[in-house]
């Protein structure tokens, strides 16, 4: 399929380029969710940003915490966002890396503005002022090569392994060959295809890292007296099809394509590389996906059997299954039909031209079903306690 | 008529895109010169089917990668799974 020459997107200060143009209302921590839900709701086009936690974290935690914030904060599709917190030193340390990007960014704090309902007031007024400035801004020509590609899976079936998978790592691999990213992640997927992952990564160094990113789930699963491992397949898999851990982690790691590895990057940490990079995070569909958005994918495509309702906070995403029943039993959450490779004998290169030409309006605008129902939820992992 | 996928060209087994019925020819959709196959058995949806004979420890390739070893021969047509396949990364 014929690529468009480029795309069309909103430039942003720091040269990154957004193919959605949000104003997000983000609260840095829990105590500041339900102002942040109630701004959103009074002020249109804007998306709240709502994480649990954030408040005496410590260490390589907090840091992930305000990291991720900051990379939602960050990501090319925002054009602005309202900071809300109980107090300024904990809102400071995230607006600051996001006002370094160059968008505007407000801090309204309950402590400074006295209470909640004046709070409430001032964050609506400066989100008021951010969706007028945002809507005023033009898509402008953009090359492919300013786009990440998130990939992700859930809801797997027998189906996933052997359509929809193979068809986005088609994609994928599309993607980098405009000279675009795409981002890989779900860790503990990838455990029965490290080999082939390490294969291709860039240095030696990388293929170690890469290894030990698995070995730390296998160790920390082990230290709770589970067997990630010897676990896989799953029985249900099993009765699916899958015969070997390895042929389940080749299918899941199928959706990245056959690219080489740039790179491997912390949860919601943005890519250094162009091109196939991993990110290494928890595989459950919000919190990964909390992680691309912060990592700066400006679009995520879900592969998955079953069907599986909820996208990345902050950019569209495309869901796809090759599950003719879940086409019909999951319709209003599936946005790209490849079922025909099972039931019409389409080929996985036609159904990923499909997608692709699903890909290219919705980087345009055209919205995804779960950008219209609002169907978004934010997770940032922890690697500590609160204290 | 049943479709067998086969993904790469370098695989020795397919994937059976419908529940296949023995003596049944099947249509192979996919690259390589292999292009029905008549399995021998019953194999379900989503279940692997041997495209050439896999001599016992020969590779089961399936993506271009393996994905297992046999553990006894298997013949063309027959059903590959936990039965006659193990990891070999396990």
């Amino acid at each position: 399929m014929a690529m468009t020459e480029s795309l069309a997107g909103f430039h942003r200060p720091d040269g990154q380029v957004g193919f959605r143009n949000h104003v997000l209302i983000l609260s840095v921590v829990d105590t500041a969710n339900p102002v942040a839900r109630r701004v959103a709701t009074v002020v249109r086009n804007t998306i709240p940003i709502c994480p649990s936690f954030g408040r005496a974290q410590l260490g390589e935690d907090y840091e992930q915490h305000v990291r991720t914030l900051a990379g939602l904060g960050s990501n090319p599709n925002v054009a602005a966002a309202v900071i809300l917190s109980l107090e300024p030193v904990a809102a400071r340390n995230v607006a600051e890396r996001i006002a370094r990007t160059g968008r505007p960014v407000e801090i309204v704090t309950f402590d400074e503005a006295g209470g909640t309902i004046r709070a409430t007031e001032q964050a609506t007024r400066a989100a008021m002022h951010f969706v007028l400035e945002a809507s005023g801004l033009t898509r402008e020509p953009a090359p492919w090569s300013a786009l990440t590609l998130g990939v992700e899976c859930g809801g797997s079936d027998t189906t996933s392994g052997v359509v929809s998978n193979p068809v986005v790592g088609l994609v994928a691999d599309r993607v980098v060959a405009a000279g675009g990213t795409v981002i890989l992640s779900e860790t503990v997927e990838w455990m029965g295809a490290e080999h082939i992952l390490m294969r291709r990564a860039g240095t030696p160094e990388l293929a170690a890292r890469i290894q030990g990113a698995v070995r730390w789930y296998e160790d920390y699963a082990r230290s709770l007296g589970a067997d990630l491992r010897g676990a896989n397949p799953a029985p249900d898999n099993i009765v699916g099809g899958l015969s070997t851990i390895e042929e389940k982690a080749i299918g899941a790691i199928r959706k990245a394509g056959s690219s080489p590895i740039t790179g491997l990057v912390r949860f919601g940490e943005r890519p250094a590389t162009r091109g196939l990079v991993l990110m290494d995070a928890p595989a459950p569909a919000v919190e990964n996906m909390t992680g691309l958005g912060a990592a700066g994918a400006q679009v995520v495509i879900f592969s998955t059997g079953k069907g599986n309702p909820v996208g990345c906070p902050v950019s569209p995403t495309i869901k796809i299954t090759g599950n003719p029943r879940t086409i019909t039993k999951q319709a209003d959450s599936i946005d790209v039909d490849v079922s025909p490779v099972l039931t019409a004998g389409m080929s996985l290169e036609a159904a990923a031209d499909k997608l692709w030409a699903h890909l290219d309006p919705v980087l345009r605008g055209r919205l995804v079903k779960g950008e219209v129902l609002g169907d978004i939820e934010v997770a940032i992992s922890r690697i500590g306690f609160s204290t | 008529m049943a479709i067998i996928l086969r993904i790469d060209q370098r695989d020795n087994v397919g994937t059976a895109l419908d529940d296949l019925a023995p003596g049944m020819p099947a249509q192979v959709q996919g690259p390589g010169d292999v292009r029905t196959i008549t399995p021998s058995m019953a194999i379900a949806f989503g279940h692997k089917v041997a495209l050439v004979p896999i001599g016992a420890g020969e590779p089961a390739l399936k993506y271009g990668e393996i994905i297992g070893r046999a553990v006894n021969a298997i013949t063309v047509g027959e059903h590959v799974h936990v039965h006659n396949i193990e990891s070999t990364r396990a």
